[in-house]
């Protein structure tokens, strides 16, 4: 339906249009000629412009120019993207040789813009830049943490210390329900997709490694700069799949000259940030005798009746025992990281080759991670006019991720003064205990990734170019697992093999055209790109082995098969048209229409048009007065539409699922079609400014922006008598708006003395809008309550509001909907029972989301030494760490739950004022209430690296020395309650029911100590 | 030079013409259906009726999965050792009864209704196939229709407002709105589908024979009051002498359906799924003190009747004395043993009690029947002809005996005579009054909100 009214524009014609327009222009020469290079390099497609004529010409492939109708006394400028312009006055000479030299300021800065490039000067959109530096020898799982705190609006939720873990990454806020809110990731140029690769339905456990996270394959070291395109006028040159921003990864490229060898050795050790706080033995049986005897039992019998002795322990054993049981799934881990790089070449064939070892031991015990990556990136230069290029990576990865509920998770299913082992020395209740989870769960993923794309590049005419380009990405995956019996509670030995691939082909054709006439300066881009993945997955399980050797579901007495497969297609038109007066004025018009197999039948095409214009101020004469203070100024505006593709494959379509029964055929209806399923379409205006003061050692961006989401792709509850419990369809409206700011100031500059600081910060908010029918609110009931209510935050849930305890009775008191304040036996008495009273007053209640994000770095050098740092923070997100909460509130039903050491402060007599019910052996009430809820802050050191650069001989054979140090996640300020691990709080990939989390998973603290050698 | 320059370009821009035609004239490649399941439009024939009946029979494993627990901890006949998760279910005055795995029972329910209601909507009548093919289809549709809506009727009728789960006898699209039906309109439409049942799958049996709809028939109209019926159905099943009593209790249990008693059974198949109330009561009933999460509360009912007779095969058999508890094992003795929902000794007892019933005094031949199942279970049995007071206790206790830790029948029953029951503490009572009101499975509150129940 959106549709409708853009796609009765032609983009072909456009093109064509401007196409022909362009060509009116040309010119015929005459005479100065000459050759443009850099560092001895020529320089193609330089710009040479006759200031007092106002014609130009650009260098072609070797450098050379010809410039026509050149009068003595007329000022050439030679000017090019991230080079200091030059300019001469003309003499009668006819040969011009120019060397240009690359530009240190930022404003020539060349930014990816995603199928081109321009300078950060001449950019009207809204895209942040994160630098190598900035992610070289990082001791992050992932490099996709390492861009927490490095741009504003830029939020990253590190997922955990398993290695190779998914971190959460929103740019501008949520914008989507139930479809992915991720990124899009351009590596080189090719889409990538890089959710989890395994497939573990019918597997035998949960493991928290993300299930084979892409982007943790890549190589920091190779990475050259990311750009992050926010805005719509940035996101909408990918169309369908922008609307929640989009990373793009630039790799490392050759350059001619000698060739470099860059060689870093690195090891570390890490520990977890910090531990719940549970109680210990002692503590533990004076809370269990206390709620024994609240609960009306004859103390006495406590230690025969109450079912703390089990699996034969006795009394004597009980009391000199006090174990931790995190201790027994936590260490000290270990890491050893080796990365070289070659890069080089002539002025025909340049190459960047690197080899990158990482060898992990996670803080988790067991938990093993091995990887092994390549990379060769060659361009060559077949002639004037055609230039190929390859870049190729292999990445091999052998992790042994341990399960984190059944490991760590179980921490609290023993208590302190239960022994690991028995005096026998066999496992203490093995079904319940960390240690023989984790000593009897075998788990091994292997995992080889092909990023590859080979392009050619040919210039039709000078400043026309043809670019056709073609990308694989080829994921394969082995999984295998196995849990031996006797930590099964049915005693059953489980095994587990996957294997998983998952491949795409990406091909893209280009046309680009740059020129400029007199001030008026044109890039224009006009492609098509197809791309198809696919996908498929054999799983199979075994369960009960003869004996305890045989660990394949081949050997199994039944074995259980699951198969998937299926894949998705996008065909897509797109074009760009940037545009710039004198360097004053800026125009950039963009659009892409993309077709996919992922939409209904009847609204298979969408088109995603964006426009943004920038002003350059400080480039107007009257702006001269004050140009020696403010030095640069720009007002950008940007408005366009972007949209979100991540709704599944196949979900517009009515499928009936296998449900077998007695070996006999069975379906089972799965989902319920829609044809006019479609993306979800974003909407965005951004207004930002851009400046610098005082010869650029302040510089400051700031950006506000209102993203409309509409056609949000929603769960929509349907009754369970119809079927099935929810659908999905594109019926809502969420909305997020913001302002992001980035000031960076150059304190220090001199020769032995350089200070350069950077803050970041962005404040978002999150309002649900629209929900179609639904008047207030949608609840999809479940453990913990997911729902999305109209004027909230999308991921909140429904909660009954705690007041507190009645000093009085020591019940909890909670809030009825008309506002009355009950104890719980007021409400059983008004609603009939507990379960009643909490589920008929709940209300929506919270924000997962931050109320401001933001960081702070420096980076100072002083003589042969320096030290930088990088610091984030997150202020005001609601979290329910529930497992241990939930459980520890009513660890004394089944007394064999550890509760919480908060659950000390507990009402004991009339008269108590505190925070915690009086203890009981009252059964789990299993529902969520704001009792649980903390309103979380934190701050932290995400980094502070420390290096020595030493000092060579002239002519030694090396380069550079460098030593350092790093830490990493080292300190942190929060005031998250002692429930959590960490006040990160990484909940799951999704954007519904964000507060709650069963198990955190905590982080580690890492510590690294490294050498780099440039040869 | 510059024709030469006009030219290649006009070259260029129809080879880019040409080239952007080519894609997107392409629209085929966006045609990517998929190659797994099967989609609404293709359920035209009698091979997909079957499959939808499959399907919803592979949904009863996850409609019965819980009741096993769930009802036996409402009498309290266990103690949970080891585990948070039941403790609920026996713990109910103050907290109701929570709705986390009673969900299972509506979910489940109303998905089986969703397949055999497109079934029992279809044109079945012109598909091509025999008239036999086509009874077997809806006589199966009718049958899980009653079985579904018969639970449902004992565990989500609210007994003060009579209000129950909604009544569902079509397809329903997703904006489709219903109300609450009464316990007396679902009792009325599960007579009629289970009738309608026996009629299709006399003419040919589907995976439930006819006889087995006939005493499911039985239980219903046990259950409903209907004694006179009741009777007639039990002893269509017991005379038809198409089972056997198992001589060993525990045999029962671990053939499954290949017993001789077993007469409506769900049958467990690792390789399609193995959730069910057989792995539900293995994973819960181990004997083994690190395993397993319940074990016979020494408090209850049954622990008494155990005392009073600890030589009844049915305890000294499938129950296991160790570490100082009773454990309740062989009932479910392991993940792959199938769901036997009624058996033989049930139609014996009901056709005894609805015999005693409907003429208001006890006769021989039902002293009879409850012998049956005592002689079996080798304990002492019933002589002469006791008083009718006598003989129902006994046939009480002989069915708490017989069915505990099944499908319900011990909660049913003690509801239906208005027993009291253990309460929360292990020792003393809660009157039926008290209870009856509380123990009423929570309707799902996604629905409360959808259609404003």
């Amino acid at each position: 339906m959106k549709e409708s009214i853009y796609s009765t524009i032609n983009l072909k014609t456009v093109i064509l249009f401007f196409m022909s327009f362009l060509i009116s222009f040309y010119s015929i020469s005459q005479e100065l000629r000459g050759t443009i290079t850099s560092d001895g390099e020529p320089l193609p497609g330089a710009n040479v412009l006759n200031l007092t004529t106002g014609s130009g010409v650009l260098s072609d492939f070797d450098g050379n120019y010809i410039l026509t109708n050149v009068s003595n006394g007329d000022e050439i400028e030679f000017s090019y993207l991230g080079y200091d312009s030059q300019t001469i006055v003309f003499s009668g000479q006819l040969q011009l040789n120019v060397s240009l030299v690359e530009s240190l300021t930022q404003l020539n800065e060349v930014i990816v813009t995603g199928y081109g490039s321009t300078i950060q000067k001449n950019l009207s959109s809204s895209v942040s830049k994160i630098r190598s530096e900035d992610l070289q020898n990082t001791a992050l799982s992932s490099f996709e943490q390492a861009m927490q705190g490095r741009a504003a609006g830029v939020q990253v939720v590190t997922g955990s210390a398993m290695s190779g873990s998914q971190s959460k990454i929103r740019i501008r806020g949520t914008n989507s329900a139930i479809a992915s809110s991720d990124p899009l990731y351009v590596i080189d140029g090719v889409i990538v997709e890089t959710g989890a690769v395994s497939d573990r339905s019918n597997g035998v456990g949960f493991m928290d490694d993300g299930g084979g996270n892409l982007l943790s394959t890549i190589n920091p070291n190779d990475i050259q700069s990311i750009e992050i395109l926010k805005d719509a006028a940035a996101t909408a040159i990918y169309g369908a799949r922008g609307s929640s921003g989009v990373v793009l990864i630039t790799t490392k490229s050759g350059s001619s000259g000698e060739t470099k060898v860059d060689i870093t050795i690195d090891t570390g050790i890490s520990e977890v940030t910090r531990k719940i706080d549970f109680v210990n033995a002692e503590e533990y049986l004076m809370l269990a005798q206390e709620a024994w005897y609240n609960s009306g039992e004859n103390p006495t019998l406590f230690w025969q009746n109450s079912g703390v002795l089990v699996d034969g322990l006795t009394k004597a054993e009980a009391l000199s025992t006090d174990t931790d049981w995190q201790d027994q799934a936590l260490r000290q881990g270990v890491s050893y990281r080796a990365n070289v790089s070659a890069s080089g070449g002539d002025e025909k064939t340049k190459f960047f080759i690197s080899g990158n070892f990482l060898d992990e031991e996670s803080i988790f015990v067991g938990n093993e991670y091995n990887k092994i990556s390549a990379r060769t990136n060659l361009d060559h230069k077949f002639s004037d006019n055609l230039t190929i290029g390859t870049k190729l990576f292999f990445t091999y990865v052998n992790s042994s991720p341990v399960p984190v509920q059944n490991g760590l998770g179980k921490s609290n299913q023993n208590l302190p003064i239960h022994p690991v082992y028995k005096s026998d020395g066999t496992y203490f209740n093995p079904t319940r205990s960390v240690k023989a989870s984790l000593d009897n769960w075998e788990y091994n993923s292997k995992r080889r990734t092909f990023l590859a794309n080979w392009y050619l590049n040919y210039k039709l005419l000078d400043g026309l170019s043809f670019r056709s380009e073609y990308g694989i990405n080829s994921v394969n995956n082995n999984d295998s697992q196995y849990m031996a019996a006797i930590i099964d509670g049915n005693g059953e030995a489980k095994a587990f093999q996957s294997a998983g691939s998952r491949n795409s082909w990406n091909f893209k054709n280009l046309l680009n055209y740059k020129n400029s006439f007199g001030k008026h300066r044109f890039d224009i881009l006009a492609g098509v790109e197809a791309s198809k993945n696919t996908y498929q997955v054999s799983n199979i399980r075994g369960i009960g082995f003869s004996n305890s050797t045989l660990k394949t579901p081949q050997d199994a007495a039944t074995q259980e098969n699951y198969y998937n497969e299926s894949a998705y297609t996008f065909l897509s038109i797109l074009g760009r048209v940037n545009y710039d007066y004198d360097g004053k004025y800026l125009l950039s018009i963009t659009a892409r229409r993309d077709g996919s197999s992922r939409f209904g039948k009847n609204r298979q095409w969408g088109l995603f048009p964006a426009v943004s214009l920038g002003y350059n101020i400080s480039e107007e004469p009257f702006f001269d007065n004050i140009k020696k203070t403010v030095n640069y100024l720009k007002l950008r505006a940007s408005y366009g539409v972007s949209g979100n593709a991540e709704i599944g494959n196949y979900a517009y379509v009515s499928t009936y699922s296998q449900a077998n029964y007695n070996g006999g055929n069975g379906i089972t209806l799965a989902n319920i079609g829609d044809d006019e399923l479609g993306w979800e379409s974003s909407t965005q205006t951004n207004i930002g400014v851009s400046m610098q003061m005082f010869d650029g050692k302040l510089r400051l961006d700031v950006d506000a922006y209102e993203k409309l989401t509409e056609d949000l792709l929603l769960p929509y509850p349907v009754s369970v008598v119809s079927g099935l419990t929810q659908v999905t369809t594109n019926l809502g409206e969420i909305e997020n708006r913001g302002i992001e700011a980035k000031l960076g100031l150059t304190l220090v500059e001199n020769d032995d003395f350089t200070w350069d600081t950077e803050f970041t910060y962005a404040y978002n908010t999150n309002e649900v809008l629209s929900i179609g029918d639904n008047a207030e609110g949608i609840n999809i009931p479940g453990f913990g309550t997911t729902s999305i209510y109209i004027g909230k935050p999308i991921g909140i849930s429904t909660l009954p509001i705690w007041v507190g305890v009645d000093p009085a009775s020591g019940q909890d008191i909670y809030r009825t909907l008309d506002g009355r304040d009950l104890t719980v036996a007021e409400g059983v008495a008004e609603f009939g029972s507990i379960n009643n009273f909490l589920n008929s007053n709940q209300v929506a209640y919270g924000n997962p989301h931050p109320d401001f994000i933001g960081s702070f770095s420096s980076r100072l050098t002083y003589k042969n030494w320096s030290v930088s740092t990088l610091w984030n923070f997150a202020v005001g997100q609601n979290y329910i760490a529930s497992g241990e909460q939930i459980q520890g509130k009513f660890a004394y039903g089944s007394m064999n739950i550890t509760p919480l050491r908060s659950q000390l402060g507990r009402w004991r007599n009339p008269g108590d004022v505190v925070r915690v019910a009086q203890v009981t052996t009252a059964p789990t009430i299993w529902g969520r209430t704001t009792e649980y809820a903390a309103d979380i802050d934190y701050l932290r050191m995400r980094d502070l690296t420390i290096a020595y650069r030493f000092d060579l001989e002239k002519d030694s054979f090396l380069k550079g020395v460098d030593l350092y140090a790093k830490f990493t996640n080292f300190l942190t300020f929060t005031n998250a309650p002692p429930s959590m691990y960490d006040p990160e709080n990484y909940v799951r990939g999704g954007n519904l029911n964000l507060m709650d989390k069963w198990k955190q998973v905590p982080q580690a603290k890492t510590v690294n100590l490294g050498i780099n050698i440039k040869l | 030079m510059k024709t030469n320059y006009i030219f290649n370009m006009k070259k260029i821009f129809f080879l880019l013409a040409v080239f952007l035609m080519t894609f997107t004239s392409c629209e085929d490649f966006l045609d990517e259906d998929p190659s797994i399941g099967l989609s609404a439009d293709k359920l035209t024939d009698l091979a997909s009726m079957n499959a939808l009946v499959h399907g919803a029979y592979d949904n009863m494993r996850g409609f019965y999965a819980y009741q096993p627990m769930i009802t036996s901890g409402f009498v309290r006949d266990y103690s949970v050792r080891n585990s948070a998760n039941w403790t609920p279910f026996y713990k109910w005055t103050n907290t109701g009864v929570p709705g986390m795995f009673t969900g299972n029972s509506y979910g489940n329910g109303f998905r089986t209704l969703n397949k055999v209601n497109t079934v029992l909507n279809a044109d079945v009548d012109n598909m091509y196939g025999t008239q036999a093919e086509k009874s077997k289809v809806l006589g199966d549709a009718h049958f899980l229709r009653a079985a579904v809506y018969f639970q449902f009727d004992m565990t989500f009728t609210d007994p003060t407002t009579g209000k129950s789960v909604p009544l569902v006898t079509t397809v329903l699209g997703t904006n489709d709105r219903v109300t609450q039906a009464t316990g007396t309109e679902l009792r009325a439409q599960v007579v009629a589908d289970i009738e309608a049942a026996r009629q299709h799958l006399k003419v040919k049996n589907g995976i439930t024979s006819y006889l087995a709809a006939t005493a499911m028939a039985a239980r219903i109209y046990f259950y409903h009051g209907n004694y006179a019926l009741a009777y007639e159905r039990a002893n269509e099943v017991i005379t038809s002498g198409a089972y056997t009593l198992e001589p060993n209790p525990a045999d029962i249990y671990s053939k499954g359906n290949s017993s001789s008693e077993a007469i409506y059974t769900i049958i467990v198949n690792r390789t399609e799924n193995s959730f069910g109330p057989n792995s539900i009561g293995n994973s819960n009933f181990q004997a083994s003190k690190d395993k397993g999460v319940v074990s016979l509360n020494p408090h209850s009912e049954i622990a008494v009747f155990r005392n009073a007779n600890p030589s009844d095969k049915r305890f000294t058999d499938l129950f296991k004395e160790a570490d100082g508890l009773v454990y309740i094992d062989k009932k479910y003795p392991s993940q792959d043993s199938d769901y036997i929902n009624l058996r033989l000794p049930e139609m014996y007892l009901t056709r005894a009690e609805s015999n005693i019933m409907k003429n208001g005094s006890v006769s021989a031949a039902d002293v009879a029947d409850i012998n049956v199942v005592k002689n079996r279970a080798a304990v002492s049995l019933v002589s002469g002809v006791p008083s009718m007071e006598n003989m129902l206790e006994m046939l009480f206790q002989e069915r708490s005996i017989e069915m505990c830790f099944e499908y319900g029948d011990r909660f049913y029953n003690s509801r239906r005579v208005k027993r009291d029951i253990v309460a929360e503490g292990g020792n003393g009572i809660i009157p039926h009054s008290t209870y009856n009101t509380i123990l009423v499975y929570p309707i799902s509150q996604q629905d409360k909100d959808i259609h404003g129940f």
